[in-house]
């Protein structure tokens, strides 16, 4: 059982179909979907965008998931993307150079893993998690990771790659629970492909 | 699940660049007279080190794939040897550019890789986590040898994030003691290896496993009840089949910060192991980031191999809500098994287990 999901500023993929287009009037497209979604879950407004396309994602992803039967710390989440927390890095750097302010809250998310982090906090992950800069995400080592996660450690796997730059944004993240194999590999890299946002 | 991969899987020090000096050696000098690195500089107590040129990320890093370039030829010149490299800001100061991307380039053309290095950006605990993925990687036969590199320097980026936090300590910091105030930052470059087969070079222990676990409850602020530095460290023990009482030496993490040691405290209580000597190496380099892991492993697989625990300098009064048997003195003990572990923002908790040879002990 593998699903995926692509969000973006656009459009929203879940598996095959399109699962909701941006009507483009809302400033920022994130809470635009945290409000189609119902979401109740006031941090949100505080994440880095990051964390918000993680978690976004991953609310739309858990509609195709029965996440019930497992244990907290089954499911092993891999995240990766190129350009780390570039964004908010300049964000914080301007507080105290431009602004002369030094701001706590920017600077807590001048991690990439923080985005793993707030993903856990949302739906309760005690179990591994990784956060790798790779050039793309066809670079990306999901099969050796994820199959060494099943094969070992856990019952599932949470993986995908985040990207916020001030030209990019987007999110794409499978969940599997059976090994991987080249074709999947193909399939994936496919699949972020065709609705990829580059 | 934690089915036990049988493949073994051995771990030895490469170089190691810090406030301490510029090798294993060197370090290992300072830790046993019990002399710190960090001094005061521009009105911040922090662990330098000399001679770094320009920019610092960059005259660092050239120093250390040097000494990889020389040293691990060998390794190199085999087609399946994995590099990781572990940091959490790479060359920030290059900013507004990609600084992992450079970085990136120059190691994979300097070292001659054909494949681009994998990079862990964890916080606190990307060293150990890179450690613990060389050793699946190597177990699961991926790859038969895996050079793993830490690195991180002080940047004003960093040291004014920790200022904004009220984080930093205006002396040498103390860990886990009652009048710790906060971190002091370091910088450091350090590796080692893994590697399916014994080599025949000291400094060399067996992996037996590792473990990370999140604590699900905050991004900057640790567990009140160190639930993940706890299932890091139980899923590390069961991975090994092993029990607390079979620990000789816990490295652990010891920031300094009040709530870090206080939760560590906290989670070593909950595991049973409040009887077993523990120290941080904090007091003598700063907290290197990204390269703490690597180069805090190095130092544990030294105390390992000397039979020796070092003072876990800056204790002086118990400053915890429950016991520990924090290290007050360097002491001669038979040292087969350390836990190194440690903990990190984004609520990541890593551990790892390293044994004593059979032929060594």
């Amino acid at each position: 059982m593998m699903h995926f999901c692509k969000i973006s500023a656009d459009e929203v993929w879940l598996n095959e179909q399109l699962y909701f287009s941006s009507s483009g009037k809302d400033v920022d497209w994130k809470k635009e979907i945290y409000r189609a979604l119902g979401l109740t879950y006031p941090k949100f407004f505080k994440m880095d965008d990051l964390s918000k396309m993680t978690v976004l994602c991953f609310e739309i992803l858990k509609t195709k998931l029965n996440l019930e039967g497992y244990e907290d710390d089954a499911i092993s989440v891999l995240l990766g993307n190129q350009n780390s927390s570039l964004y908010t890095d300049q964000l914080f750097a301007d507080s105290y150079q431009v602004k002369q302010q030094a701001s706590p809250s920017l600077f807590v998310y001048t991690l990439p893993n923080i985005t793993t982090g707030e993903l856990a906090i949302k739906n309760k992950f005690y179990g591994e998690n990784l956060f790798l800069i790779a050039s793309s995400f066809e670079q990306m080592p999901f099969k050796n990771w994820v199959n060494k996660e099943l094969n070992n450690y856990s019952k599932a796997c949470l993986c995908g790659w985040v990207e916020k730059t001030k030209t990019q944004e987007e999110c794409f993240l499978f969940f599997t629970d059976q090994l991987l194999t080249q074709v999947d590999i193909n399939v994936l890299n496919k699949k972020y492909k065709d609705h990829g946002c580059i | 699940m934690d089915r036990m991969l049988s493949n073994k899987v051995f771990i030895r020090s490469g170089a190691c660049i810090s406030a301490l000096g510029n090798s294993v050696d060197d370090a290992w000098l300072k830790l046993q007279s019990n002399t710190s690195g960090i001094e005061l500089h521009a009105e911040k107590w922090e662990g330098r080190i000399k001679g770094l040129e320009g920019n610092r990320f960059n005259s660092l890093l050239d120093r250390i794939l040097d000494s990889i370039k020389i040293h691990e030829a060998g390794i190199l010149l085999q087609e399946d040897t994995q590099l990781i490299v572990s940091t959490t800001k790479a060359n920030i100061e290059e900013m507004p550019e990609n600084a992992f991307q450079s970085m990136k380039l120059k190691v994979q053309s300097v070292l001659g890789l054909s494949t681009e290095p994998i990079i862990v950006s964890n916080a606190c605990i990307s060293g150990i986590v890179a450690i613990n993925l060389a050793a699946d990687f190597i177990k699961m036969e991926n790859c038969s040898k895996v050079i793993v590199l830490g690195i991180d320097v002080l940047s004003e980026f960093v040291s004014t994030g920790f200022k904004a936090l009220f984080a930093l300590s205006d002396s040498l910091c103390k860990p886990y003691d009652k009048h710790r105030k906060g971190i002091n930052l370091g910088e450091a470059a350090a590796y080692v290896v893994l590697s399916n087969s014994v080599e025949s070079i000291s400094l060399s222990a067996e992996y037996l496993a590792g473990a990370s676990s999140n604590d699900a409850n905050h991004i900057s602020g640790p567990s009140r009840t160190g639930e993940g530095l706890y299932r890091a460290i139980k899923k590390t023990l069961n991975r090994a089949s092993l029990h607390a009482d079979d620990i000789d030496f816990v490295q652990a993490h010891g920031t300094a910060t009040l709530y870090n040691d206080e939760m560590e405290s906290i989670a070593f209580n909950r595991l049973g192991l409040t009887e077993t000597p523990s120290n941080s190496f904090k007091a003598y380099i700063g907290h290197t980031l990204g390269a703490a892991g690597i180069i805090e492993t190095i130092f544990a697989l030294k105390c390992l191999e000397e039979n020796t625990l070092i003072k876990s300098l800056g204790y002086g009064e118990h400053g915890l809500s429950m016991p520990m048997r924090i290290v007050d003195q360097n002491k001669t003990s038979q040292l087969n098994t350390v836990i190194k572990s440690g903990s990190g923002f984004g609520g990541g908790n890593a551990a790892l287990i390293l044994k004593k040879k059979v032929e060594q002990q």
